[in-house]
């Protein structure tokens, strides 16, 4: 079920156009309900709340092995 | 900081872990970019970084008023807070390298089907077990996911058909538990 779910959302991001993903959005509230929250007074993107969205489930899932997908992306950087 | 303190020798006094030669802006390093400087890996954190107490006793008042203006911290003249991702060593004439940004579709879709083989070879025993008293489970994290799933794809949903990002939070523990 975790892997469906997931899944489908895959499809609704890809399906998000890029403005619309990185438009700046305000207001918001991003400080209560993002893992890593964004002050109040500043604008944020969706593009922010769905890699952050990401970033919570690697971390949960993942645990350390989370620094190995940065050390690759880095390495292609 | 070569225009508030000027003089290089000054520069310590900021306080600052690490000095970059480097475009510090919220446009081009907005959070979470990652950036990786000898072997260690940082990420740029949402909180604005703004002139202490010791800045102005240092630099002066006026000082701390321009990094602080609107456009000093669009322009991070005051400098960015990143988080250790991945500790190394880092040397000076070190060449910072930001991570390319990945589309999150593909980052989501590369960590679920990574995972899959894991949580898969999780035992029926190992699943209820708590590491912690206070700990959640592997079957209550995922329980938690889920729930974490469900609220979100709607949220995602919702963003579309707004210009705002004020979306109703949920009870974590009150959700696993139920």
């Amino acid at each position: 079920m975790w892997r469906s779910f997931n899944l489908q959302i895959v499809r609704v991001i890809e399906a998000v156009p890029d403005e619309t993903r990185r438009r700046e959005r305000h207001p918001h509230n991003l400080h209560e309900i993002a893992s890593r929250s964004v002050p109040k007074s500043e604008p944020t993107t969706l593009d922010y709340f769905l890699h952050d969205y990401v970033d919570h489930h690697l971390l949960q899932i993942l645990g350390t092995e989370f620094e190995s997908e940065w050390q690759s992306l880095v390495s292609t950087a | 900081m070569g225009r508030i303190a000027q003089d290089e020798a000054r520069w310590p006094l900021a306080g600052d872990q690490l000095c970059v030669d480097m475009d510090l802006s919220r446009a081009n390093l907005p959070p979470p970019t990652r950036l990786a400087l000898g072997s260690a890996v940082i990420v740029v954190t949402a909180q604005p970084h703004t002139g202490c107490q010791k800045f102005v006793s240092r630099f002066g008042l006026d000082a701390t008023k321009f990094v602080n203006s609107p456009v000093g911290c669009s322009l991070s003249l005051r400098g960015i807070n990143a988080r250790v991702v991945r500790a190394g060593t880092v040397s000076v004439g070190d060449a910072v390298y930001r991570a390319a940004p990945v589309h999150p579709a593909i980052r989501l879709r590369t960590s679920v089907d990574g995972a899959t083989a894991a949580l898969r070879a999780i035992s029926e025993e190992a699943s209820t077990h708590r590491r912690r008293p206070e700990a959640l489970s592997p079957r209550e994290v995922i329980g938690h996911l889920i729930d974490s799933a469900s609220n979100n794809h709607q949220r995602f949903v919702r963003a579309q058909f707004s210009d705002d990002l004020v979306f109703p939070g949920y009870d974590q523990d009150a959700w696993v538990t139920a």
